[in-house]
Order: structure tokens, then C-alpha cells, then sequence
């Protein structure tokens, strides 16, 4: 009687000694670096970098909706990606903070321009070039609209406007095409 | 659909293939052909208007211009430089260029993009064309250049660079020509093949020489029995094997390309994979045509056959025009009798899109424009109400969904619209033209594609954005963490050179961390410390010896009561004198005692100890005596001086002690802010003092200062043996003192 038991508890123990070894093994060794979450929502976000989240960047902002912030500090995403947070965070979709304004890039005057670089240090995504006392531009391209260069112009020399459409960018016009686009049915 | 690692075609199929045998593809649709009213007459020329637009942007890539505005050019002459995977622009015509400017293009979106605007002179002089002499001589790679230079792009409608597709076709085993023109009112292809059906065959030489295919089938439909007739007797007098036409079937839309691969080799083209991958390779016979006369004849491609068709138009028929020929004049040549709403489509009605006005010009893919009046294309009616007839799947040639994909698109589902394999969509129409509710399922999945085309764009953007914030993020850390280490390396940098060249902060240091190194080791050190503390502990022997004699006395000579009390009185003074020699060396009260100012070890050790003092906290103590802060500030100074001149003698001491340096140095600029901070304090009173007998004294104890700091040790005992010196020192301290206050 006394033996089984002994052998029980001593199976048991090798036993648990043994996975324990393993699943410590396997902690480190399939450790996830970062909080997969974060990423997920860093990934919905529009990555405007644009900071009227409250946030300096999207990823911090991702950081604390993880940690329990509200999903609608985000205009620049508008209610689409309000609702993609929603459905990722498993919360209640809100209305989002702040308006939503149509895609805008910057645009330097370069007239005016004085060459004093603060519009190339607030960009967040190197969208600026130009050196000390030299015209700067915006590539155009790489603009995500965020307007945390408009600002910091001492000459008031960059402005917002819609971006160049051309026949690569351009869609087919859903205001011109005749056809009703209703979403209840 | 076939996804076998290796789809190339089978031997196999291609002796099927030989054989004559005939596949099919799902659906399709039979709508009013249409093609009557256009392919009864010659070809004819268009003529040259008096203006050309060419333009030369290609999806917002601008290429280098050649010309500039003021510039004469010839027929053929090239406007553009080959830019990226853009073709050569040619004058059409010869004449003048009036203007290089934004011109509205022959595309849906009718925006305006860069042209060049030619006057033309009427004279439609020619550069001489370079001919190559004998293209089977040539290697495939000048072969497809001198395609690219004469501009040649897909003919059939989507303007694909030729060259592109015959520099990416390797093993390829079928050349397809398409000829089968399917969409209803367009006749270009038809006729051309019946005028031009050697040139056309000289044309697949061409492509057969720089593809090398195991054979070549020309797909005509059986609704063009001249054209048919027409290439076989051309067929038949050429000696060319390998090239067999075949008559398919009139069905819409064949002419796709993935349709017709189906219908020649039975075989589809799996989803996202280019038929090059099949071994298949397909050209429109206009395109072959244009080869052919860029090879053999050396004339770039300057204009194409353009259907004019529609009830509004008085005439009909077939032209050649040239590639930058307004429509307006193209209108009004064929005599455009406009309807109220008057539409104007480019292309087919299926396929075909609507020009919102008539100034545009005739661009390399413009097959046909047609101008319908209300009998033959009425107005749509209103979309009602999907019935769920299905009559849309069984016609889509891709075996859609078309009307779970309505559901889709109208709900903006993008993911449901991906598992339903939207983007394999081909935009044929056949589902449209076939729904009893009269839905415009194609504009839905245009619009569709356009959403998910611009919401794929956005997330490439965003990921653009995420890396270059990131990036930029990085760049910045480190740029600070590179700061920071180039300011720690400055400062040691410059440290090291201090104590090299000119020692004087860092003799402060180096006293400072002496004075710290004592105040550790303070137990041990008096011993170390000969000059301060022999003296105490001789002075301590000796009254120890005198208390003990006193005390032997007074045992002995018990019957010398009167002597006792004496020795006892004594040994008390001694011991009292002994606790004061004592106290004398480890406090500063020694420094107020003038009989000992005398003894140069003494002095010494009181001076050390002011040194120590002054750098830990002798300023504190003066602050709290406000009474004494001019002495204070004095006494820092002194302090400052004599530190200075004990670190001369010991300047080994911080290199013995590295490590403590950086201690030193921070305790050194704390010890010069306080002092300067006491000196702040007793500025009024130094001010009334100042004269100049200071300031020379500084200068000479500067002098000397800079004299010592190279002595050796030994000096450092003659020097702090002077009394004198010490005085002095304690002038050049006030003097020093008294300026530091006059410049705050």
C-alpha cells in the first residue's frame, strides 16, 4: 500500500518535473518578443503619425488602446478604422473624437520659404527635404497628411491641399457613375 | 484551376492542339453584332487635322521631351526619350510644336496630362525611317529595342508595351494572334486583315523569329469570313509552317485573352499567373501589323485603324488615323449628326467607356468610337431589385458569382469580395447585359475594385509611413545616444588635457580627491601623514611619559605628601596639554593659536585641513555665520590656493586614483560654485576693498602658481614651511575673492 503510493507520488513528480522543464523550455525558447496586439492594432491604425491621438505616433497610441485607452482618438481613420479597433479590442464601437477631413498632403510655397528645416524636423516620416537656408520641399508621396509641419513654419508657407490625381491614381468616379451605393438590404 | 508546379503546355496538347480540336469556356453571351454598318468599305485615310496632340505621360511618369515649343519636326521624328518602361512618342505629322502643355487624355477619368501640341503644315514630310536590313540577322534583344523605339503598344485595347511582353516570354511554345475582335460595332481588325493579311503574316515572322514558338494559331471568329478567306490565301502562298488559323466560334467574350488560351489550348490560366507561365504568349494582329512595319519598313507607329460607327454618324466605315487626331475632327469628317444627349463611347458598347466632350485625341488604343443615336443604345433604365435569376453566373466567362458579388460590393465587404474572387473579374459586361432587372453589375464591381485598389494603396502607404517614422525614430536615438558619447569623450578629452597643459582646474580636482582619499582613509592616515600628525602623537608620548612619571613620582614618595598633589596638579596639566596638542592637529582652533603658527608642520596641517574643509563644506559653515562671511569667503579661497599648491606637490595622487577622478572633478566644480556662491555673499564688503595691491598680488600668485604647479614635492615642504608664503597666499585668495565679486 505505502509502496504504490510512493510510486505514485513518484511518477507524479517525475512527471511534473518534466513538463515543467519543457513548457520552461518552450517560454524561452517561443518567447513572443512584443505584445502581439499591439502590433495588430499598430497595423489597423493609418500611421499618419499624425499625433491627434494624444500619442507621438500610431504605435504608442496602439500601446494604450492595448492597455485600455479609448478606440476613437483617431481621426484620421475615421469611423472604418474606429470599427476595425472595435472588433479587435471586442468594445462597443463610439462615434470617433474630432472630425474627419478628406486626405490632404502638404505643400511648401517655396517662394517663402526660409530654409530655417523646423517643418523637416516636425515631420514624423522624413516627408521633407532641404538643408539650413535651402528651399525645402514635400515628397508628395510620402506625406501622410499628419500637418505637424504646418505649425512650425515661422512664413506661414505650407499649406494643405488635396494630393495630384493622375491617370495612376485616379478611381473611377463614384459620383459621376449613375448607380445608387446603398448599404442597407 | 490547374495548379500543377509546371504548367507549361503539354506536347500532348499541343498535337491536340494540331489536330484541330476545339475547346470551349464557360459562358458568354450572343449580343447584336453589329458590325455590318462598318466592314463593307476600304479602309480609308483620315487625313491629317490641323493640330496633333500627343501625349506623352504615361500614369504620371513624364519622360524627357526632345522637342520644346517653337521646334519644327518631321513625320516619324521622336518626341520622347525611352523613359523606364514607356515607349518612344513619334510627330505624327510634320508641322511645328505650338505648345508642350496638360491636355485632356483619351481615358475614363478624361484628366488632363502632358502632350505635345503639333501644328501641322499639310506637307506630312517624313524623317528617313532606318530600316534594318535583315531582322533574322538581328538578336532578340535589338529586335524588341527597335520595337520599344517605334512606340509600339498592345493594339487590342490595353496598351500593354509591346516590348515588355516579348522581353518576358522565354520557352515560349504557342504564339496566339488574336484576331478575334468580339465586342459588337468594332471592325478595325476585320478589315485590316482583309487588306493587309501578308503583311500581317510577314508581321508574325517577326514575332516568330524572336520568340522561337513551336507553333503559331491566328483565332479568327466565324463572323468574319473575308478576313478568314482573306489570310488563308495569304497562308497559302507564303511557305510558312507552324501557322495554322483557326475559325472559332462567334461568342463574346472570346476575345479576352484567358478566354481565347481556353477555347485554342483548353487550358486556364490560373488566377494571378501570366499565360507566359503556360508557355503561351498572345498578340493582337493590329499590334503584329505595326511590328511589321516597324521591323520591315522602319516606320514607327503613327497612327491605327479606328472604326467610325453609330447610327449619328452619316458615314461609316474604317480609317487609318494618325495618333494625336482630335475626335472632333475625326466627328466632323464623318459628318456627326447629334441627338439631344448625344454619347460618344471609345471602344465597344460593353466594353467601351464615355467621353464627357469630344476634344480629346485618338490614342494608340482607341479602336472605335462609336456614336450611337437613342434607338440602338437607349437610356438605361432604373436598376431594380436583384431576383436572384442567376442568369449573371451562368453567362460570367471567369464562373463568378456576379450576384453574391453584388451583395458584396454594395456592403463594402472587401474580405467577401476577395474570397468570391472579385479581382479575377474582367469587366466583359455579360452578366449587365444579361440581368432582367436591369443592374449595372459591372460599375458595382469597378467601383468595387476601385475601393479595394485605394484601400490596398493606403495600407502600402501606411506600412510606408510606419517604417520611415521607425526609422526616423531610430535614427534619432541614435543620434542622441552619438551626442552623448562624443560629450563624454569631449569632456575626458579635455580633462586629460587640462592636467597635461595647464592644470589649473584640475589641480582642484586633484586636491579634492586627495582630500576625499584622507577623509576615507582618515584612521590610517594620520600615521601617513608626517607632518600633521608626528607632531600630535609625539606631543601625546610626551605628555603620556610626563602623566606617567608624575604618577610613578607621586606613588613613591608616599612621605612627600606636599610633592604629590604637586606631580598629581601635573600630570593633570600634562594630560590636559597632551588632549590639546592633540585636538590642536585634527581642528582648525591650532590655526588661532600664534605660538604654533611657527611650526611649519603645523601650519601645513592646517592648511591641509582648510583645503579639506573648503572642498567639502567650509562654505556651508561660513554661510551659516553671517557674521563671518567675508572670512568665509577668504578662508574658501585660501583654501582654493593651498589646495592648489598641495595638489603641485602630490600631483601623482589622482593618477594613482583613476577611478575617483571623475568624483574629483564633479567635487572640484561643487567646491568652485560654492565658493564662488560665499564669495556672492560678502561681495558689498569686498567691493569697498578692492585696490589695486590685490590685483598685483593676484597676478604675481598667478605667476607663481604656474611656477609651482611644475615644482616637485620637495618644494612643497620649504613653501608650506613659510609662514610668509601662507600670507601671502592668504592676500592672493582675498584678492582673488574680491574679483570674483566684482565681476558678479
Amino acid at each position: 500500500m505505502i509502496t504504490s503510493i510512493a510510486i505514485a507520488i513518484f511518477t507524479l513528480a517525475v512527471l511534473a518535473a518534466i513538463f515543467g522543464a519543457l513548457l520552461g523550455y518552450a517560454s524561452l525558447r517561443f518567447k513572443v518578443k512584443e505584445d502581439p496586439v499591439v502590433e495588430e492594432l499598430n497595423a489597423i491604425l493609418p500611421q499618419t503619425q499624425c499625433g491627434q491621438c494624444g500619442y507621438p505616433g500610431c504605435k504608442p497610441y496602439a500601446q494604450a488602446i492595448a492597455n485600455g485607452d479609448d478606440i476613437n482618438k483617431c481621426p484620421p481613420g475615421g469611423d472604418a478604422v474606429m470599427r476595425k479597433l472595435a472588433e479587435r479590442m471586442g468594445v462597443e464601437p463610439k462615434e470617433v473624437e474630432g472630425e474627419e477631413k478628406e486626405k490632404l498632403v502638404a505643400f511648401i510655397h517655396e517662394d517663402q520659404c526660409i530654409g530655417c528645416t523646423k517643418c523637416i524636423q516636425a515631420c514624423p516620416v522624413d516627408a521633407i527635404v532641404g538643408a539650413t537656408r535651402q528651399m525645402h520641399t514635400v515628397i508628395s508621396d510620402e506625406c501622410t497628411g499628419c500637418e505637424l509641419c504646418v505649425a512650425p513654419c515661422p512664413t506661414e508657407c505650407i499649406v494643405m491641399i488635396p494630393p495630384a490625381v493622375n491617370t495612376e491614381n485616379w478611381q473611377w468616379d463614384l459620383n459621376t457613375i449613375p448607380i445608387k451605393t446603398d448599404t442597407e438590404h | 484551376m490547374t495548379s500543377k508546379p509546371n504548367n507549361l503546355l503539354s506536347e500532348e496538347q499541343l498535337g491536340k492542339i494540331l489536330s484541330g480540336k476545339q475547346w470551349s469556356f464557360h459562358g458568354g453571351i450572343h449580343p447584336q453584332e453589329n458590325k455590318q454598318q462598318s466592314n463593307q468599305s476600304l479602309i480609308s485615310d483620315a487625313g491629317i487635322p490641323p493640330f496633333l496632340v500627343i501625349a506623352v505621360e504615361h500614369k504620371g511618369l513624364i519622360p524627357e521631351l526632345l522637342v520644346k515649343v517653337g521646334d519644327s519636326v518631321l513625320k516619324g521624328q521622336p518626341l520622347t526619350k525611352v523613359y523606364g518602361a514607356m515607349v518612344v512618342q513619334h510627330a505624327t505629322s510634320s508641322g511645328v510644336v505650338r505648345a508642350i502643355e496638360k491636355r485632356t487624355d483619351l481615358h475614363p477619368s478624361g484628366l488632363p496630362v502632358l502632350s505635345v501640341v503639333i501644328e501641322t503644315d499639310g506637307l506630312d514630310k517624313s524623317i528617313d525611317y532606318k530600316k534594318i536590313a535583315d531582322y533574322k540577322k538581328e538578336t532578340d534583344a535589338a529586335l524588341i529595342e527597335a520595337i520599344q523605339n517605334a512606340g509600339i503598344v498592345g493594339l487590342g485595347g490595353a496598351g500593354f508595351p509591346s516590348h515588355l511582353k516579348l522581353a518576358h516570354s522565354k520557352n515560349i511554345k504557342l504564339l496566339i494572334i488574336n484576331a478575334v475582335e468580339c465586342e459588337p460595332y468594332i471592325t478595325a481588325d476585320d478589315r485590316l486583315m482583309q487588306e493587309h493579311s501578308e503583311e500581317i503574316l510577314t508581321g508574325i515572322d517577326v514575332l516568330q523569329h524572336i520568340l522561337q514558338p513551336q507553333l503559331t494559331v491566328i483565332a479568327v471568329e466565324d463572323n468574319k469570313p473575308d478576313a478568314i478567306a482573306a489570310l488563308n490565301r495569304a497562308l497559302q502562298k507564303s511557305s510558312q509552317a507552324n501557322i495554322i488559323l483557326r475559325s472559332i466560334p462567334t461568342r463574346y467574350p472570346s476575345g479576352s485573352e484567358k478566354q481565347l488560351i481556353e477555347i485554342i489550348t483548353g487550358q486556364q490560366t490560373p488566377f494571378e499567373k501570366h499565360p507566359t507561365e503556360l508557355g503561351i504568349v498572345m498578340h493582337n494582329v493590329g499590334t503584329v501589323f505595326a511590328i511589321k512595319e516597324a521591323i520591315i519598313d522602319g516606320q514607327p507607329l503613327l497612327s491605327r485603324i479606328v472604326t467610325m460607327t453609330g447610327n449619328a454618324l452619316h458615314k461609316k466605315g474604317n480609317a487609318r488615323v494618325r495618333i494625336g487626331t482630335p475626335i472632333q475632327y475625326l466627328l466632323d469628317k464623318y459628318q456627326l449628326l447629334p441627338a439631344a444627349e448625344q454619347k460618344l463611347i471609345i471602344g465597344g458598347p460593353l466594353m467601351g467607356f464615355t467621353l464627357s466632350h469630344s476634344d480629346v485625341p485618338v490614342s494608340k488604343t482607341c479602336n472605335c468610337i462609336l456614336a450611337p443615336n437613342q434607338q440602338e443604345l437607349p437610356k438605361p433604365t432604373p436598376e431594380r431589385a436583384c431576383i436572384r435569376c442567376g442568369e449573371c453566373a451562368q453567362v460570367c466567362p471567369v464562373e463568378l458569382l456576379p450576384q453574391q458579388l453584388l451583395w458584396y460590393a454594395k456592403s463594402k465587404d472587401h474580405q467577401k469580395l476577395g474570397e468570391y474572387n472579385l479581382p479575377s473579374c474582367i469587366e466583359c459586361g455579360a452578366c449587365a447585359f444579361v440581368c432582367p432587372s436591369d443592374i449595372p453589375l459591372v460599375e458595382y464591381y469597378r467601383i468595387a475594385k476601385a475601393e479595394i485598389n485605394s484601400a490596398e494603396k493606403e495600407a502600402e502607404k501606411a506600412e510606408t509611413a510606419r517604417i520611415r517614422f521607425e526609422n526616423r525614430q531610430a535614427r534619432l536615438q541614435q543620434a542622441k545616444l552619438d551626442r552623448q558619447k562624443k560629450h563624454k569623450e569631449a569632456a575626458a578629452k579635455r580633462l586629460q588635457q587640462l592636467k597635461e597643459q595647464e592644470g589649473g582646474e584640475d589641480l582642484i580636482a586633484a586636491a579634492v580627491a586627495r582630500a576625499k582619499a584622507k577623509k576615507e582613509a582618515a584612521p590610517e592616515s594620520t600615521d601617513n601623514k608626517p607632518g600633521e600628525s608626528k607632531n600630535a602623537a609625539v606631543a601625546a608620548a610626551v605628555a603620556r611619559a610626563k602623566a606617567k612619571k608624575a604618577a610613578a613620582n607621586s606613588e613613591t614618595p608616599q612621605t612627600e605628601p606636599g610633592k604629590s598633589k604637586n606631580a598629581a596638579v601635573a600630570a593633570a596639566i600634562a594630560r590636559a596639554k597632551a588632549k590639546k596638542a592633540a585636538a590642536a592637529n585634527s581642528e582648525e582652533k591650532a590655526a588661532t593659536e600664534p605660538g604654533k603658527s611657527k611650526n611649519a608642520a603645523v601650519a601645513a596641517a592646517v592648511a591641509r585641513a582648510k583645503a579639506k574643509k573648503a572642498a567639502a563644506a567650509s562654505s556651508e559653515a561660513a554661510q551659516t555665520e553671517p557674521g563671518k562671511s567675508k572670512n568665509a569667503a577668504v578662508a574658501a579661497a585660501v583654501a582654493r590656493a593651498k589646495a592648489k599648491k598641495a595638489a603641485a606637490a602630490s600631483s601623482e595622487a589622482p593618477q594613482t586614483e583613476p577611478d575617483k577622478s571623475k568624483n574629483a572633478a564633479v567635487a572640484a566644480a561643487v567646491a568652485r560654485a560654492k565658493a564662488k556662491k560665499a564669495a556672492a555673499a560678502s561681495s558689498e564688503v569686498a567691493q569697498t576693498e578692492l585696490d589695486n595691491q590685490a590685483v598685483i598680488a593676484a597676478r604675481e600668485e598667478r605667476k607663481k602658481q604656474a611656477r609651482l604647479h611644475k615644482q616637485q614635492k620637495k618644494d612643497h615642504s620649504q613653501i608650506s614651511g613659510d609662514d610668509k608664503q601662507a600670507r601671502i597666499a592668504a592676500a592672493v585668495a582675498k584678492a582673488k575673492a574680491k574679483k570674483s565679486a566684482h565681476k558678479e
